[in-house]
């Protein structure tokens, strides 16, 4: 099941600055193998679905966690949230909005749309870092997925 | 049960036998006895006549001497005693034979003197005789012993017509019984007959012909029996039908007269003739057995209705006039005479009434009573006068129109009462009567009896007799005063109301019922430019717009002809020949039985007012364009907030967060090879870069506000406050400060937005007390102007008053950064929710002595 492009997390994000500061917080926990990163909505779920350039992608191989923000280029992330939840190969995947918005409406349908987790991404950097890394070691480590027992992380 | 019959009825005829016999007895009994009386008076006749005998011939003898005029006496006197003897055995009442022995010393003293007398006229002694004849002795004892015999034989005559009499009692007294028991034999007669026959009927197969003989002969024995029997009956019962012939004639006379009804002692109808029925219009059937309050018509008094009672249950007759009501619900009147028929014991058994209709005369009773009481109370004079104009009559009218009482003026000249000036009207009044006619409605002058002059109408009509002859005149006289005033009164009315009517600027005009309209008012003519000749009833339809008109000709006769207000829009032509629009009404005046007398309308000019009304009519539906564009604007606008804020939300913070986390990260991964200059340059660079991030947090916080929706619950305002306090870190362990809470009554409101303003005051509190060595911070609420006001207040730097109304807007700044760190609109969004929740808030402070905060939550919010 864990073969070498097994992946553990799936992390959507298009800001680049963002994306470091998520990986390098992710990286000083060794929570940064195994991760794929989709740049849009749409590429997301063509990972996820294991459509276009990931037609051949072993559908079975699904992340212990996806990280999602909201603000997306082509797709964005309550629509890409609504299809993962559509779809019953996908609808146990937890998946948690990571993003810069505290409007009480994103809060409110991520929720409707059955969000495991919502954080906002503190302007703080310490803290910022500190959720990253809360998050990983949570839903990558203490975090029993629907997927079943046996399967484990292996920290780099 | 035959046997029985029988037996009885041959006991009957055997009893009837005993008493035939014993009749019979008794008769031979009466005819022996009356043999009896004849053999006594016979042998009292004989006695008296011998010794009357006797006495001849002894007067003979003594008269004579000759003695063959002896024989008689000598023969008496042989007989006499056995004469006597004969008799008082004969006789058997005890009186009689008393009366004997009185006669027959008496007898023989006769005897004896008769003796005495024969020897004296033997001896020759001729005076002696003489002497002793006509000392009338002889006579007298004579005399005596005929009144015994008289006597003797009237007691037995009266005995003997006595025992006739008690025979002739007995006989009708047996006669009776024979009659009841015949009576009583016929019926067993007849019952035997109908036994026999039944059992006739019966037995008939099966008896033998000697049986049905017997029985035969007993059927024709009882046929005699029933012939007698009924020919006894048949003229019993003609004798009844006579009777009652007689009876039902007089009936029958009655009935052809009066109106008749028979009634039970207790009031109910048991008999009614046809002219009952006629005049009550109830069916016998209906009348019979209803008690005879049913005709009751209520008129006659309680008093009335005893008095008959009480005059025919006393057994006397009552006569009266009653008024009874018949079925239909009419009323007549009934002269009437009510009988009681007395039972045995003087009781009355029944009443009969006899009535006879006085409904006509009754009625003209009352119409003339009726016209008296019309005449009397009348108000008009009501006056008669015969032709020659003498008062007859003078009603309590007249009293009050002329002032004299009729004891003044009947008898009085008419004359009386003409002014000296109309002397001659009475003539020319009195000389119409005269030949029939009658005057009416004369307005004419009277004179009071105070002498002042008063206006009248008169009325005078001949009076006729029977025959048809004028005989005088009534005269009705009607004083006019107030007639006169209320006249002259509306024409005052009138002209008043034609004078308000010219001087109003409206065009107005009245029209008769029918709608024609007969004036205008001088406005109209001013404005049209027409004469009244034009304008006259439907004149006004030449200064009407002809396109309009036909809406008018329907609506304003549809109006006349309900008598309804008439209101309507439409233009008139002005004497220039533009029009104008008027708004007309038509009020329908309506006389005291609410017909229609007259219209009264106004036109009133109404294009002014039509053109301001079309001007707002235009500039509301511009307003209202205006509104409906203004409000898309706005929602464009908020819209476009929305959509600038949830950017602000999203790509503000990213670049931000850029800022200090590489700064963080330079820090972190080249620190060390940095001189100290370049690391506090990075630490500002971040410093700077969170406060923008809290800018940016606080002005989404503050812009979402308005948008927000509250949600307004009960809130435990000291729970509230004390979560606060435990949000923001309390205990502060590295400060000394002393928070009171005092007593904060529950309010309602949005909590989450209440507990920002709390969190906002007492944070700033913390942040200013910051340099003092004991912060004093006090949570209360206070009365301001009779609502509660919270306050939080502190001991801090406080701050200058002059820039008190700055205080609340955002991004103003009291206090330089370095000294206390701050966005600036953490009081704007105090305020902010504050004023959602319809109250306000103020501060009061002094420079280094401390700032006191208050806000209320609006009109009943707190408790």
């Amino acid at each position: 099941m864990n073969g070498p492009d097994a992946v553990e997390l799936l992390l959507i994000e298009d800001d680049p600055q963002d994306l470091e500061l998520v990986l390098r917080a992710l990286g000083k926990s060794n929570l940064n193998r195994q991760i794929h990163v989709a740049r849009d909505g749409a590429e997301a779920l063509d990972f996820v679905f294991c459509e276009g350039p990931h037609a051949g992608r072993d559908a079975s191989n699904v992340p212990r966690v996806i990280l999602l923000d909201l603000k997306l280029p082509k797709i964005n992330g309550l629509e890409v949230l609504r299809r993962i939840r559509a779809d019953s190969r996908t609808d146990m995947i937890p998946v948690v909005v990571l993003t810069s918005s505290k409007e009480r409406s994103d809060v409110v349908e991520s929720y409707r749309l059955g969000v495991s987790s919502y954080v906002v991404k503190p302007v703080n950097s310490e803290r910022f870092s500190e959720a990253v890394r809360n998050i990983g070691l949570y839903w990558l480590l203490l975090n029993l997925p629907p997927g079943g027992a046996g399967k484990t992380v292996r920290l780099a | 049960m035959i046997l029985a019959v029988l037996t009885g009825g041959l006991l009957l005829v055997a009893l009837s036998a005993w008493v035939t016999f014993s009749i019979f007895g008794r008769i031979k009994d009466t005819a022996a006895s009356r043999l009896h009386v004849e053999a006594v008076a016979a042998l009292a006749d004989d006695l008296q006549s011998a010794l009357v005998d006797a006495e001849t011939g002894q007067r003979g003898f003594s008269l004579t001497g000759d003695d063959t005029f002896l024989d008689p006496y000598l023969a008496v006197r042989e007989r006499v005693g056995l004469q006597l003897k004969e008799l008082r055995m004969l006789t058997k009442i005890d009186e009689d034979g008393k009366r004997l022995e009185a006669v027959a010393p008496l007898i023989d003293a006769k005897m004896a003197e008769m003796a005495r007398v024969i020897e004296l006229r033997r001896n020759g002694n001729m005076p002696a005789v003489i002497a002793a004849v006509s000392n009338g002795k002889g006579k007298r004892l004579m005399d005596s012993i005929r009144a015994e015999l008289k006597g003797f034989l009237r007691v037995e005559k009266i005995a003997a017509a006595q025992h006739e009499a008690q025979f002739l009692g007995e006989m009708r007294w047996l006669f009776g019984i024979i009659v009841t028991l015949s009576g009583l034999a016929m019926l067993s007669a007849f019952l035997l007959a109908y036994l026999v026959y039944r059992e006739s009927r019966h037995r008939l197969s099966e008896q033998n012909h000697v049986e049905t003989k017997r029985l035969l002969d007993l059927q024709i024995s009882s046929s005699g029996l029933l012939r007698r029997a009924n020919a006894t009956l048949q003229s019993s019962e003609a004798k009844l039908m006579a009777s009652i012939k007689e009876n039902g004639d007089l009936r029958t006379a009655l009935d052809e007269h009066a109106i008749v009804a028979i009634t039970d002692s207790r009031g109910r109808i048991v008999y009614v003739n046809d002219k009952f029925c006629a005049i009550s219009k109830y069916t016998r059937e209906e009348l019979l057995g209803q008690d005879h309050r049913l005709i009751n018509s209520g008129h006659h008094s309680k008093e009335f209705i005893r008095d008959l009672w009480t005059t025919i249950t006393g057994g006397q007759v009552w006569h009266g006039e009653i008024k009874n009501r018949a079925k239909d619900g009419t009323f007549y009147w009934v002269d009437t005479t009510v009988v009681p028929f007395l039972g045995e014991q003087g009781q009355p058994r029944q009443y009969v009434a006899i009535r006879a209709d006085i409904t006509e005369r009754k009625s003209n009773e009352i119409a003339v009573a009726r016209l008296a009481a019309i005449v009397t109370s009348s108000d008009d004079a009501i006056i008669g006068k015969s032709l020659e104009g003498v008062v007859t009559s003078w009603n309590a009218g007249a009293e009050k129109t002329f002032g004299y009482a009729s004891g003044e003026m009947e008898g009085q000249s008419i004359m009386r009462l003409i002014p000296p000036d109309r002397r001659e009207e009475e003539g020319e009044i009195l000389a119409k009567v005269r030949r029939g006619e009658a005057v009416r409605n004369f307005d004419t002058v009277r004179l009071h009896k105070d002498g002042r002059a008063i206006d009248v109408s008169v009325t005078v009509s001949p009076i006729k007799d029977a025959g048809g002859r004028i005989v005088g005149a009534s005269k009705v006289v009607r004083g006019i005063m107030e007639r006169k005033q209320a006249e002259a009164a509306l024409r005052d009315s009138e002209e008043r109301f034609r004078t308000m009517a010219d001087s109003i600027p409206q065009l107005a005009w009245i029209a008769r019922a029918d709608g024609y309209i007969y004036w205008y008012n001088r406005r109209w003519y001013e404005y049209t430019g027409r004469t009244p000749e034009e304008m006259e009833g439907w004149g006004w339809q030449c200064v009407h717009d002809p396109v309009a008109l036909p809406r008018v000709m329907v609506s304003w006769p549809a109006a006349i002809a309900a008598g309804t207000r008439f209101e309507m829009e439409f233009p008139l032509r002005n004497v220039e020949g533009s029009y104008r629009t008027f708004l007309t009404r038509g009020e329908p005046l309506r006389d005291s039985t609410g017909q229609v007398v007259q219209w009264f309308g106004t036109n009133t000019d109404v294009t002014v007012l039509k053109e301001a009304e079309e001007r707002v009519r235009r500039l509301n539906a511009e307003l209202e364009q205006r509104v409906v564009e203004r409000t898309a604007q706005l929602e464009m606008i908020n819209k476009e907030m929305e959509s600038f804020s949830y950017s602000v939300s999203h790509d503000l913070r990213t670049p931000v967060r850029a800022i200090d986390g590489f700064s963080q990260a330079v820090l972190e991964d080249f620190g060390p090879l940095l001189p100290e200059e370049g690391r506090r340059y990075l630490r500002t660079i971040r410093h700077s870069a969170q406060h923008m991030g809290a800018l940016i947090d606080d002005l989404l916080a503050f812009s979402q506000l308005k948008r927000q929706a509250l949600n307004k619950r009960p809130i435990d305002t000291h729970e509230l406050v004390r979560a606060t306090i435990a949000d923001l870190g309390s205990p502060w362990p590295t400060r000394q400060v002393d928070l009171r809470v005092g007593d904060l009554p529950n309010c309602s409101g949005d909590r989450a937005l209440l507990k920002q303003v709390w969190i906002n005051l007492v944070s700033n509190a913390l942040k200013y007390t910051r340099k003092r060595a004991i912060a004093e911070i006090e949570v209360g609420c206070s009365k301001v102007d009779g609502a509660d006001a919270f306050f939080v207040r502190d001991n801090g730097t406080g701050f200058d008053m002059r820039y008190a109304d700055k205080l609340f807007t955002v991004f103003q700044r009291f206090h330089r950064s370095e000294d206390y760190e701050g966005t600036g609109v953490g009081l704007a969004i105090v305020q902010r929710i504050v004023e959602r929740h319809g109250g306000r808030v103020w501060a009061d402070a002094i420079v280094d002595r401390g700032a006191t905060f208050h806000f209320t939550l609006g009109k009943g919010a707190t408790s």
